[in-house]
């Protein structure tokens, strides 16, 4: 059986640019829903990490933050992607994926050989 | 860039904190409602739900302190918080406090004084272009006549020209040369005293200094152009943007300003900014005497190529010397060869820097000293108060806050306390130095003066360093405790923060020792020079100083000048008799002459040259210099008559062993044949520090009158009436004529002006070093005494009476104070034998492990524990026994 993953730092940066990106605006609670979600619930989501990698995404420029009311009229943050949060998720997602795929070659060559 | 940007983001949160911590409460408590209403969505009752959502957050305080170290900057907040903590604690405590901060700021201060003047004079590299390129040229040439090797830092121009012509080794050179006391005047209006430079065309170039009007000199021709420094420019011209193209006199020669130099730009020399450069080529004009170009004498400084060293310039320019024509070389008829030196010359010229680097580096080392026995004070006060925070220290260990933090916040108060001491300190610094500068001979260039990021960087440097030397040791001290044993009962001291106290106490006194021991050494040499009889009276002695040829006198004219001087000064009233002498008595100039004496039986040597002068009539009764036999001087000793001469008794010694020189003769060379009319008593006329040797006295109207330049005046009584009618009378004579006037005391002071330094400034911080370890001494003694209340309270109730309790105190201030001093004789004898070449020559007739001397400081530093000791000793022998037992 597999044990529930928790976040780790650099990713969850990217996954919250990500989540951001697909769904607009969107508040830490449905941020974090949506990335448990998105895993399948293999990831688990620490608020003690989320809060503070929200705090440096707004510090750098990446995300925006603003009160909003709720669906159901409740005051709740509401983080947003800002125009360098867009260029900077373009960065790491083919940053990523570069890593990844040189990862994935190495262990696939490492098997045939 | 984002990471600058989320720094300044967090720099900014360390404001509005508390509407933040709502803010961070209000969306975490959101995001809570969120969850429990998702569960009740799934079908949860509210309480499973909320009981879910807590399990799901995990701990609310952990997160919101992740976000707080993110958002803010928690180094920062910390350490402002430890501030503000150690501003009430320091605010609590005023009279600690302000103890701690004048020692820190006194030690500070006085090192940031010192510095501030050995960076100005010595350190500093000139305000011109790749300073670390200039080199200075001087050498050494061989003096046939006074058979040694001189030493030489000025040439004639006609070298200065060859060598540019010439050399291989330089990029570029110039030469300069001040121009003697310069009559400045401006529409017709004299102004006050400025400096005048003359220099090469190639001055301004050479050096890379531009201009900030007009252009620089740049001609080696003979044209009335100057230019004119900035500061003199703001200072006279108020900045007159039309300044260019007015005219300026020197010595009443009109010139045009044609330029206003850089601003920062004083000249190559640290003692002195001129205000005024003006084309070499204008000397013998603005002299009014001609000047051929071999006796024209200037400073020479030069670019050394790249990859050119100044061994191999230097050799180079010993070849060139020569094949400079002879009648053009040093000292027109010397034919012998000269070695030629280069040297390192970024920081441009100084005789300052020469005559007082060795007492600046003195005080250095002195002030640092100072510096450690303040912090050795602050030190000592720290433990005593960590001794009364103990409480409050074993309490916060006890509920969990981690020894480093203790020791980071107690070092924060340290740092706090030094900085508070190193603001004052600058002040004091600031105020200090023009204090220290009044002391020098000559203002130094406004270089010096200011206050700029070298000297606040030295001050924030020696800040630091003292924060952590005093603090870091009290703050482990203070925060080592036994936990369970301090709860339970509270004590009242740290055995170990006592030992260390009286440790730092002792050393405090042994340092004391040292510091007295060398002001009483600088002081001692002081007291000695000026106590030293010179053979001639001092006292009464009026000097004037005269420069005849600028006031324009040749030849015979000087004759009937001086006999004219002589006869109106001596019909002042309260004038007692008027001579004369060719070097101003104890201005340190001194004529050579060789001498030939018949039937010479004393033993061949460098001796055949000796010291002489030459005096005007009643030179000896002027003078007060006694005659042993034969006559003084007279106005009948002229060119008319019979050539005389006065010896010294030490040339009698030497030469005539056993005679009557008087009615003898000696020769000076071929066809110059002098009868010794007199013998005088040795007297030390050219300078206080050293032995007389064998001396001539000739009388002046026989032959040198025209190099008469000073004139001595007996007075019956207060010398300082006659020194103004005096000026009157020279003044009225010729308002050229006068240089300077004053008493011979004062005269003598002006030579003493390094000793004075050292002396004045080594007895100040002395002073201090003592205050600082009685301070010390106090401190401790009164610590003690409160600490040991019930103990001397049990005393006094088993019978001892006040005069026991108040000698008890009292001894133990004594041996502290005694152990400070046995550890300090050896420290100072170890010192004095470390240093004694080094300061020698600083030293009169007193030598670096002077017995004397170290008893002295000695007794002083006792006399000052015993006082130190007193009040707490008395305020032991006052304690009620009934009170005592119950205190605590």
């Amino acid at each position: 059986m597999k044990e529930k993953a928790d976040v780790w730092q650099g990713t969850l940066a990217l996954m919250v640019l990500k989540t951001l990106e697909t769904m607009g605006a969107q508040h830490g609670y449905g941020i974090a829903r949506r990335i448990e979600q998105t895993s399948g619930h293999h990831l688990v989501v620490n608020y003690g990490t989320l809060y503070p990698s929200l705090v440096k995404l707004e510090q750098e420029g990446y995300i925006d933050s603003e009160w909003g009311v709720s669906d159901n009229n409740r005051k709740a943050k509401y983080y947003k992607l800002t125009r360098a949060g867009r260029r900077q998720l373009e960065r790491e997602a083919k940053e990523w994926e570069r890593t990844t795929e040189i990862v994935a070659r190495f262990l696939t060559s490492a098997k045939e050989s | 860039m984002r990471t600058l940007r989320s720094w300044i983001v967090r720099l900014f949160n360390l404001f509005n904190k508390d509407h933040r911590e709502r803010e961070l409460a209000d969306e975490m408590e959101a995001n809570l409602e969120f969850q429990i209403e998702d569960g009740i969505r799934a079908g949860m009752t509210p309480q499973q739900a909320r009981r879910a959502a807590l399990i799901k957050f995990g701990s609310l305080d952990a997160a919101k302190e992740a976000v707080r170290d993110r958002r803010g900057i928690p180094f920062l907040e910390t350490f402002l918080r430890d501030v503000s903590y150690a501003l009430r604690m320091m605010r609590r405590n005023k009279g600690w406090s302000a103890v701690a901060i004048l020692s820190l700021a006194l030690g500070i201060g006085a090192n940031t004084a010192i510095f501030s003047v050995i960076d100005g004079l010595i350190l500093r590299m000139l305000p011109v272009r790749d300073p670390a390129q200039l080199v200075r040229v001087e050498g050494t040439v061989y003096s046939d006549f006074l058979r040694t090797t001189l030493p030489i830092d000025r040439f004639p121009r006609s070298v200065y020209e060859h060598f540019r012509d010439h050399n291989a080794v330089f990029t570029e050179m110039f030469a300069f040369s001040d121009l003697d006391r310069p009559e400045l005047s401006v529409g017709g209006q004299t102004e006050g005293s400025g400096g005048v430079e003359l220099v090469s065309g190639s001055f301004f170039s050479a050096l890379g200094v531009g201009v900030a009007l007009g252009r620089g000199i740049d001609t080696d021709l003979e044209s009335p152009a100057a230019v004119i420094s900035y500061g003199y420019w703001k200072r006279r011209f108020a900045l007159d943007p039309s300044i260019i193209g007015k005219k300026i006199s020197v010595n009443n020669i009109a010139l045009d300003i044609i330029g206003v130099a850089q601003p920062r730009f004083f000249g190559v020399s640290r003692d002195s900014a001129p205000d005024l450069w003006v084309p070499l080529a204008m000397r013998s004009q603005l002299t009014g005497e001609p000047v051929n170009s071999a006796d024209d004498l200037v400073s020479l400084m030069a670019r050394l190529k790249l990859g050119e060293n100044t061994q191999h310039a230097a050799a180079a320019l010993t070849v060139l010397y020569t094949q400079v024509p002879q009648g053009m070389r040093f000292y027109k008829g010397n034919s012998k060869a000269a070695t030629m030196e280069v040297l390192p010359g970024g920081r441009g010229y100084s005789t300052l820097r020469d005559q007082f680097s060795q007492p600046l580096e003195i005080l250095m080392i002195v002030v640092a000293l100072v510096l450690v026995t303040a912090c050795a004070n602050v030190a000592s006060l720290l433990l005593a108060r960590a001794t009364a925070r103990r409480k409050e220290i074993i309490t916060r260990l006890a509920i969990g806050a981690g020894r480093a933090r203790l020791i980071r916040q107690l070092l924060t108060e340290s740092l706090l306390l030094a900085t508070a001491g190193g603001v004052a300190g600058l002040a004091l610094a600031m105020w200090g130095k023009s204090a220290l500068l009044e002391l020098l001979p000559a203002s130094p260039a406004p270089l010096v003066i200011q206050l700029d990021a070298r000297i606040l960087g030295f001050n924030a440097a020696a800040t630091l360093l003292t924060a952590i030397l005093f603090g870091l040791v009290p703050a482990f001290c203070a925060t080592r405790v036994d936990l369970a044993a301090g709860m339970g009962r509270i004590e009242t001291t740290t055995r170990s923060g006592l030992r260390l106290n009286k440790i730092l106490v002792v050393s405090q006194v042994a340092l004391s020792l040292f510091l007295l021991t060398a002001a009483g050494l600088f002081l001692g040499s002081l007291e000695k020079l000026k106590s030293v009889d010179p053979g001639f009276n001092p006292k009464n002695l009026v000097q004037i100083s005269i420069d005849t040829s600028r006031a324009g006198y040749r030849g015979p004219q000087v004759a009937a000048l001086y006999r004219q001087l002589l006869e109106q000064l001596e019909a002042i009233p309260g004038v007692r008799a008027v001579s004369g002498v060719r070097n101003g008595i104890i201005q340190n100039g001194v004529t050579k002459t060789s001498i030939v004496v018949p039937h010479n039986t004393a033993p061949s040597s460098d001796a055949d040259t000796v010291d002489s002068a030459d005096v005007g009539p009643r030179f000896f009764e002027t003078a007060s210099l006694p005659l042993i036999s034969g006559r003084d001087f007279s106005a009948a000793d002229d060119t008319q008559s019979p050539k005389v001469v006065v010896i010294n008794e030490a040339l009698a010694r030497l030469y005539f062993p056993g005679q009557n020189p008087v009615g003898k003769h000696l020769s000076t060379g071929p066809g110059s044949m002098y009868e010794i009319v007199g013998i005088s008593k040795d007297a030390k006329i050219v300078t206080l520090r050293r032995n007389v040797g064998p001396m001539l006295y000739f009388p002046a109207l026989q032959g040198h009158t025209d190099r008469v330049s000073a004139i001595e005046i007996r007075t019956s009584g207060d010398p300082s009436s006659v020194v103004a009618a005096a000026r009157q009378e020279v003044l009225r004579i010729n308002n050229r004529l006068l240089v300077s006037i004053k008493t011979m005391n004062e005269q003598i002071d002006t030579t003493l002006v390094q000793e004075r330094m050292i002396g004045t400034l080594s007895g100040f911080f002395g002073a201090l070093a003592l205050v600082l370890a009685s301070i010390g001494l106090y401190g401790l003694m009164a610590y003690s005494v409160a600490r040991r209340t019930r103990e001397i309270g049990v005393r006094m109730a088993l019978g001892a009476d006040r005069h026991n309790m108040r000698w008890m105190v009292l001894r133990e201030t004594l041996i502290l104070g005694a152990v400070g001093i046995t550890i300090g004789i050896p420290a100072t004898l170890v010192g004095a034998r470390l240093t004694g070449h080094w300061i020698e020559g600083l030293l009169f007739q007193i030598s670096a492990a002077d017995p004397v001397t170290i008893a002295m400081a000695a007794l002083l530093l006792l006399g000052v524990a015993a006082i130190a000791g007193y009040l707490p000793a008395r305020r032991a022998s006052r304690l009620e026994p009934m009170i005592a037992l119950r205190y605590e």
